[in-house]
């Protein structure tokens, strides 16, 4: 019998397959709100998943083209960029129908990013990623194309500059020119008619680099500003067009004895044209700047700080915020918060009860910012500062509104149209009015995350609490989602004006969608 | 590689005479191969390993021999997928079918069954940082054919048997209700939709060597 089963097992094993898709990692992009849906490209299954928040459509699942790489929303749906390496292709998936048109393009694309009209794709490569397989051994990073998707049209170009790889794609804010951040130059390229373009080293003489660290086009389109993590400069490009094609020259903005540039902001509304906002802090010193991009000293506006600070943001109606962000410089916390109205010289500051451990929720004209454990003679609680900037006679104020919370919060998502803040905050499953762990009709261990709703202008605050942990929040459509951990896929989505559980939706388990109804194998 | 077993078969072989007794029950190992290309959500291949259990009854009174066979199959294969999850499907399917034999050796006996099959599946997908497990059920009906051949284990009632055939589906698995299993609690858990994870095809070749005992 020893023998018998010895033969079987190596039957059954001669007729394994070996590796493939399956055993390879899960990489999931998305998710991306399009159309009114929110969207995950499987990457490695490559299956495009589509949820609609209404519950109106069932889950969808969409098979695209092998080897996908990377996807954006567009008007109508999303595209999706993949192929094999000899068969590269766009896919212009519609939504919520699925139908699926394949354009093909003429190199096998890591990246496509979507002008804001929806009209132009542009596709370039990730100098960190391998060549897709059975595609050419090497790339020329500095190719690019642009699809015009109405009409179809697939122009190649090579940007010819002398730096090795893009590393982001803007659009201007009327969607017509896209600009090309390398890691030494920016490349203007007129997305309707790709040919017409110019590009602009960021080079000083001697050969050192200047490699942008920031991006921002002026609300006109008629500048591009660009900070670098080598430079204490803001290079404001001018971006020209006329009949003649595009133009670009480079101007330096400085502050005299400023130092340390850390961020900057383009503000918005009537003075602000050709203004650019830039926020410098070293040990010695922190200086807010307005800075005119047409090198006007006359229109410069500045402020000192007492406290070093490594954030700006535009507040709208002329104001803006001064914080400091971890993201922009992870070693400075402190607690400095500051309002500053540059066109006419109106500033205040103040300081929060803790430094800033997450990114700033901005809107409604104030910001949400979340803060370390705050001690109090009522104990220790995590919180957030809610900041306006009033305006109190002849002079700005800051105005803090703290906010204890019952636990840390997870994520955060500041919400436009409800004008409020949403947020979700850890709390234990038990008594939270969740219910029982999956699978389970009496088990209220671990801990779940409840949604906090804080309405910006009256500081109101609501809540409910979900079944699970939650890692993001986010808006599509009218809906609210709050993404759970899990590589499965877990969602719950809510109407954003209700938070009510009745009203609530969980969608678990939609990367395992499709999974059976896929086509064979395209072998390279 | 059929040869190899019935050579071995041979090894044990003793003389087969047309049976006397009219029931048989039965045990065997064996695998189906899956041709659908989706059954590689949960197998490394195409094979499924099965294990059955049978029942035979030889209606002598009506033709010596005809055998009416029942049969429950249990199917498993299971396999851990994008390095993430862990997905498995279990079947259990019940056929009957009718068999008719011949004995053109005096050592054994070859045999053709056909009859129809009845698959009651489920799909589990798991991983170890997700809420919970996704599953769901589903029913599949189809027909089988199948040749055999019976060698007799010495002198008693002792049989060994080899069979292939082949299976079809008339229909395919459905897995679109993939979800947790959600219970009923105080307060209730918040509506979960479920996923359509796609259909699945079991039909395919199938083998099995077994051991039956006439009673």
């Amino acid at each position: 019998m020893r023998r018998v089963t010895l033969l079987i097992l190596l039957f059954a094993s001669a007729c394994d397959e070996g590796d493939d898709l399956w055993t390879k990692p899960l990489s999931v992009v998305g998710p991306v709100p399009a159309a009114g849906q929110l969207v995950w490209l499987h990457r490695t299954a490559a299956i495009l998943t589509v949820l609609d928040p209404t519950g109106g459509r069932s889950p969808a699942h969409h098979n695209v083209i092998e080897l996908p790489r990377d996807m954006a929303p567009t008007s109508a749906g999303v595209v999706v960029v993949g192929g094999h390496g000899a068969r590269p292709g766009l896919d212009l998936v519609s939504l919520p129908g699925g139908e699926v048109t394949r354009v093909a393009i003429p190199g096998a694309y890591d990246h496509v990013a979507v002008s804001p009209s929806g009209r132009f794709a542009v596709l370039f490569y990730d100098p960190s990623a391998p060549p897709a397989p059975g595609g050419p051994a090497a790339r020329n990073n500095n190719e690019i194309t642009v699809v015009d998707l109405q009409t179809l049209v697939v122009s190649r170009l090579s940007l010819a500059t002398e730096a090795l790889a893009p590393e982001e794609v803007l659009f201007s804010p009327d969607g017509e020119v896209a600009a090309i951040l390398l890691d030494s130059a920016v490349a203007l390229v007129v997305l309707a008619d790709p040919a017409t373009r110019v590009q602009v080293p960021l080079k000083l003489p001697g050969g050192r680099v200047l490699r942008p660290a920031e991006a921002l086009f002026a609300p006109a389109g008629d500048f591009l500003y660009v900070r670098s993590a080598d430079a204490d400069d803001v290079l404001a490009l001018e971006v020209a067009r006329g009949e003649g094609g595009i133009h670009s020259s480079i101007n330096f903005l400085f502050f005299p004895g400023a130092r340390g540039l850390k961020d900057i902001a383009v503000p918005a509304g009537p003075g602000f044209e050709h203004a650019v906002a830039a926020l410098y802090s070293d040990a010695s010193a922190t200086h807010a700047v307005l800075l005119d991009a047409a090198g006007d000293a006359s229109r410069t506006h500045f402020a000192q700080l007492a406290r070093p600070a490594t954030a700006l943001a535009d507040l709208g109606e002329g104001r803006l915020l001064i914080y400091s962000d971890p993201r922009n410089a992870p070693a400075v916390q402190t607690k400095a918060v500051a309002g500053w109205e540059p066109l006419v010289d109106r500033f205040d500051e103040d300081q929060l009860q803790g430094p800033v451990q997450a990114p700033p929720q901005i809107g409604m004209g104030g910001a949400f910012l979340p803060h370390a454990l705050v001690s109090s003679g009522f104990g220790t609680s995590a919180a957030l500062t809610g900041i306006t900037l009033q305006d109190d006679g002849t002079r700005l104020r800051v105005r803090l509104s703290p906010i204890v919370l019952g636990g840390p919060s997870t994520a955060a998502q500041m919400d436009g149209p409800t004008g409020t803040l949403f947020l979700s905050v850890t709390a234990l499953r038990k008594d939270s009015g969740a219910a029982p762990i999956l699978g389970s009709d009496d088990d209220f261990g671990g801990n779940i995350g409840a949604l906090v709703a804080v309405k910006a202008d009256s500081l109101a605050i609501g809540g409910v609490p979900l079944d699970h942990d939650v890692t993001a929040l986010g808006r599509v459509g009218d809906h609210l989602y709050a993404l759970h951990p899990g590589d499965l896929g877990d969602i719950t989505f809510l109407p954003a004006g209700s938070l009510d559980r009745a009203a609530a939706r969980r969608v678990v388990g939609f990367l395992a969608g499709g999974l059976l109804d896929r086509p064979e194998e395209d072998q390279p | 590689m059929s040869a190899l077993f019935i050579a071995l078969a041979l090894s044990f072989a003793g003389r087969t005479e047309a049976p006397e007794r009219e029931l048989t029950l039965s045990s065997s190992m064996g695998a189906g191969y899956v041709a659908d290309s989706a059954f590689r959500l949960v197998s490394e291949g195409s094979t499924f390993p099965q294990l059955e259990l049978g029942a035979g009854y030889a209606p002598r009174w009506l033709d010596e021999r005809l055998t009416w066979h029942l049969g429950l199959t249990v199917g498993w294969s299971g396999a851990d997928r994008f390095q993430a999850w862990t997905a498995s499907l279990l079947t259990r399917s019940l056929h009957a079918s009718a068999g008719y034999s011949l004995s053109p050796l005096s050592f054994a006996r070859l045999y053709g069954r056909a009859g129809l099959i009845f698959d009651l599946a489920t799909l589990t997908v798991a991983s170890d940082s997700s809420a919970g497990d996704l599953v769901d059920r589903s029913v599949s009906a189809g027909l089988l054919g199948s040749l055999g051949i019976e060698v007799a284990l010495g002198e008693g009632a002792w049989s060994l048997y080899l069979e292939s055939g082949y299976g079809q589906r008339l229909n395919d698995l459905r897995f679109d209700e993939l979800a947790p299993d959600v219970e009923s609690s105080t307060p209730a858990a918040i509506s979960i939709t479920s996923v359509d994870a796609g259909g699945l095809d079991l039909s395919g070749a199938f083998w099995k060597l077994g051991i039956s005992m006439r009673l």
